[in-house]
């Protein structure tokens, strides 16, 4: 649960003010409103401490702030690669949104989907051996094609309605 | 009074602890008046933390600030609604809460089984008094809720403002009551094994304790979605939290028990595997409670620091591991199966790849939320796996979910004829890949949404079918009206059409995900008083804006006018509150809220000075489908624990005239 207590917060937000203010007060140049800014936020953190959102839809000041800047220095030519690379190096990996896939992380990233896989593949395996190993005591399969149709139907629909 | 509190809480870990030794002892000696004692001490440990939760309430409401918990979680000025409720608040008021909640449960356990189970009882009551005895250890030596502040405040610090809300009153309760309501099932199941009584008594009686369970988990759930949606104003309702996420968890394995005990009542297989998921089941539960309470996934060092909530929930947690799965690997034996898979393609196998894809998506959700913690310990460094990570694992897990929702009801038991999948399968498939094709040309064309709505129109297909053929099948035999055969249908076969009605829900629920998810826009502007903005065929203008002063908070609401072209829509009014105690700013955010979406308005800031106001719209689309579809889960869920004499109720044979002639299509 995001708490966002602290008088330090409504500085922040005044300060904020400040920065939006000397803006033109457009709503076409609005910073979160370029898709530029947004594919470079979108792999960020807001480090307002809110919950793990990122700076792109987080609702706080600080966010509010940072994605003004980045349109600035996106403005000045720098490119978002750039921009994410200097994140990275002024607050550590934990400021990326993922952890990035290489090294220890990969774990992290595959191990669900791998487990998941392997534990699918042995359970069609085990239930295509358990059907194939049938006791010779097993009811006999369901009515041939000599019973007929009818009677398939109605035995059917009757099993059916007794949620058998 | 604080004397009065732990005195009772002191008594009642006692009282507690000879629960879980009188029912044991005399279980094994075979002494009825041990068992009886037994019992007697559960009801009395019930009462008394009962007189200890209304203790820390009545504190909140007289503003007994000499209590620590009391000064940190409310102050002279919140309303009482809010004071009442403070309880559920902070760490030990929630532990507290917690463990009155189980003792109420078992308390109703206790006298539901006063004739019936009486073999099994002294182990439930043993098990639910060792969770008891645990929480009462938690709450007597480490995170005592009766504290002495040293000092007594003039006045509390006060509730933080986000969860001074409707919903936040109800959301931890609701979510609580889930959690607590899979100890019932997990004690039986540990009861069935201690005592060797392995056959499906224990399902069977705690069917409807599972089903209320997940139901309290389920909403809880959504409840802190709406909670969220309404009160953090950033546009959407799950942002894949910790602790949002901890309380998914368990949910996930509880709607995989619910399917796969199935099984085992109808044809006595998977024992094992039904005792060990209700066992993950349950340790999940306590795992959520543990993390919502902890903040340990902030950062491997919250653990210590919690006053050793952590170490000794961590201690539990592998106590509950370590027994659980000793008693289960000693009845290995006993659990052995009565019947054998007979085909692939049956109903059996379809409900084991639903517990793969459901365990899976909870592993998966685990180790996503622990994955920061396992890296800090093992690295030091810290990382952040934030929701793009949970969406791209979780959402073809999701998918593939999904379509065996659809396909699981149309196989049969046992095993299906390649005639019986064709005649089944092939009107829902038709629908669907009409849907798809309808869709892509309405312009859906990103394979994941596509697929999202397609499957989800399928599941939808199939109970319809299902309801239809069921109806129809009942009016040939029957020979009642549609209406009163599709009652029939129903009442006969509760749990059946319960079933499909949550997956129904389930399935209206998934559409307003995946619209509100895949096609939200959002957008932000800097206004001045009669300025307007567009956005998605709205026009929005701000109008004005007025500030009012009250004891708890400053508000400064705004005025909005909505329309779209010449035709006025709404006006809204989003908020902006800057509390006094403690010092926060929170947004109230105002909707519009047509059926194809909502027009969601945050005020996000202001200036004074210029004038000018900020604000963020996001457009939604959707989204009513998510609480439109929980509703029907709920409504589903109800139909299948109606109780056993609603059938005798139903007539078999009832000619109402003239009525087959009405309910009949034209």
């Amino acid at each position: 649960m995001p708490a966002r207590s602290d008088g330090a917060r409504r500085a922040l937000a005044l300060l904020t003010l400040s920065a939006v203010c000397c803006l033109p007060a457009r709503a076409a140049e609005e910073p979160a409103n370029d898709p530029r800014v947004r594919a470079v936020a979108e792999q960020l953190v807001c480090y307002c401490g809110c919950s793990t959102q990122s700076v792109a839809y987080c609702s706080c000041g600080i966010a509010q702030q940072e994605r003004a800047k980045i349109l600035g220095e996106l403005n000045a030519g720098k490119s978002g690669e750039a921009i994410v690379a200097s994140w990275v190096d002024r607050y550590g990996t934990r400021i990326l949104i993922e952890p990035p896939a290489r090294g220890f992380n990969l774990l992290g990233w595959l191990l669900p989907s791998v487990v998941l896989m392997i534990v699918g593949l042995l359970l069609a395996f085990q239930i295509h051996r358990w059907s194939r190993t049938r006791p010779a005591t097993a009811t006999p399969a369901t009515p041939g094609p000599e019973l007929d149709p009818r009677y398939a139907d109605r035995l059917d629909e009757e099993l059916r309605r007794r949620g058998l | 009074m604080p004397l009065l509190g732990n005195t009772l809480l002191l008594v009642a870990l006692a009282v507690s602890t000879w629960a879980i030794l009188g029912s044991v002892l005399g279980a094994r000696t075979r002494s009825y008046p041990l068992v009886q004692s037994g019992e007697r001490a559960a009801l009395a440990s019930w009462i008394l933390i009962l007189i200890c939760s209304l203790t820390l309430i009545w504190a909140f409401v007289n503003d007994r600030f000499d209590l620590r918990f009391v000064s940190s979680f409310s102050n002279r000025d919140m309303p009482r609604a809010y004071k009442m409720t403070a309880m559920w608040a902070g760490q030990s008021g929630s532990l507290l809460l917690w463990v009155a909640i189980l003792a109420t449960f078992m308390a109703v356990v206790i006298v539901q089984n006063q004739r019936r189970n009486r073999l099994l009882m002294p182990y439930v009551i043993a098990t639910l008094s060792a969770i008891v005895t645990f929480f009462l250890v938690l709450l007597n030596f480490s995170t005592n809720p009766f504290e002495v502040n040293r000092i007594l405040p003039a006045d509390g610090t006060g509730m933080n403002p986000l969860l001074q809300n409707p919903y936040m009153v109800i959301h931890p309760p609701t979510l609580y009551l889930g959690y607590v309501g899979l100890a019932i099932p997990y004690a039986f199941a540990m009861a069935a094994l201690f005592t060797g009584r392995l056959d499906e008594t224990w399902i069977k009686t705690t069917r409807r304790w599972t089903l209320f369970a997940w139901f309290c988990l389920g909403t809880g759930i959504l409840l802190g979605g709406y909670w969220a949606y309404l009160e953090l104003g950033w546009g959407g309702y799950w942002a894949w939290d910790p602790v949002e996420n901890a309380a998914l968890l368990p949910w996930l394995t509880a709607t995989a028990f619910l399917h796969s005990v199935m099984i085992q009542e109808k044809r006595g297989m998977l024992k094992v595997w039904n005792a060990a998921l209700i066992i993950i089941t349950f340790c999940l539960s306590i795992f959520g409670t543990f993390l919502t309470r902890s903040g340990v996934v902030s950062s491997v060092h919250a653990f210590t620091q919690s006053g050793w909530i952590g170490p000794i929930f961590v201690s539990f947690l592998a106590a509950i591991v370590l027994i659980s799965s000793a008693v289960l690997i000693y009845r290995l034996p006993a659990l052995k199966t009565e019947q054998r898979f007979e085909s692939f393609v049956s109903r059996e196998s379809a409900f084991l790849f639903n517990n793969l894809l459901l365990v899976g998506s909870a592993f998966s959700v685990l180790w996503g939320t622990m994955f920061p913690v396992v890296t800090e310990a093992i690295l030091g460094e810290k990382i952040s796996v934030g929701p793009p990570f949970f969406n791209k694992v979780n959402v073809p897990i999701a998918l593939a979910l999904i379509a065996l929702t659809g396909i699981g009801p149309l196989v049969a038991w046992r095993r299906s004829t390649p005639q019986h999948l064709w005649r089944s399968f092939l009107y829902p498939a038709s629908g669907t890949l009409a849907t798809a094709a309808i869709l892509f040309v309405a312009g859906v064309s990103r394979p994941l949404p596509l697929m999202g709505f397609a499957f989800s129109a399928f599941v939808i297909f199939t109970v319809a079918l299902e309801f239809w053929r069921g109806t129809l099948a009942r009016r040939r035999t029957v020979g009642t009206g549609l209406a009163a055969s599709l009652a029939g249908l129903v009442a006969k076969n509760k749990r059946r059409y319960g079933g499909y009605l949550v997956h129904l829900g389930m399935m209206v629920l998934f559409i307003g995900v995946t619209g509100s998810q895949a096609f939200q826009t959002e957008k932000t502007a800097t206004l001045r008083p009669g300025e307007s903005f567009d956005f998605e065929g709205y026009r929005l203008e701000f109008t004005d804006l007025t500030s009012a002063t009250t004891p708890n908070m400053e508000q400064v609401v705004t005025t909005v006018k909505v329309s779209t072209g010449a035709r006025e829509l709404t006006t809204l009014r989003p908020e902006r509150r800057f509390f006094h105690h403690p010092e926060q700013a929170t947004s109230e955010v105002d909707r519009y809220t047509p059926l194809g979406g909502d027009l969601y308005l945050v005020f996000v800031d202001h200036d004074p000075q210029g004038g000018t106001a900020i604000f963020k719209a996001y457009h939604n689309p959707l989204i009513k489908f998510v609480w439109t579809g929980w509703m029907i889960c709920i409504f589903g869920t109800l139909v299948c624990v109606l109780p056993e004499w609603l059938r005798a109720t139903v007539p078999a044979r009832v000619a109402v005239p003239g009525e087959s002639e009405i309910a009949r299509p034209v």
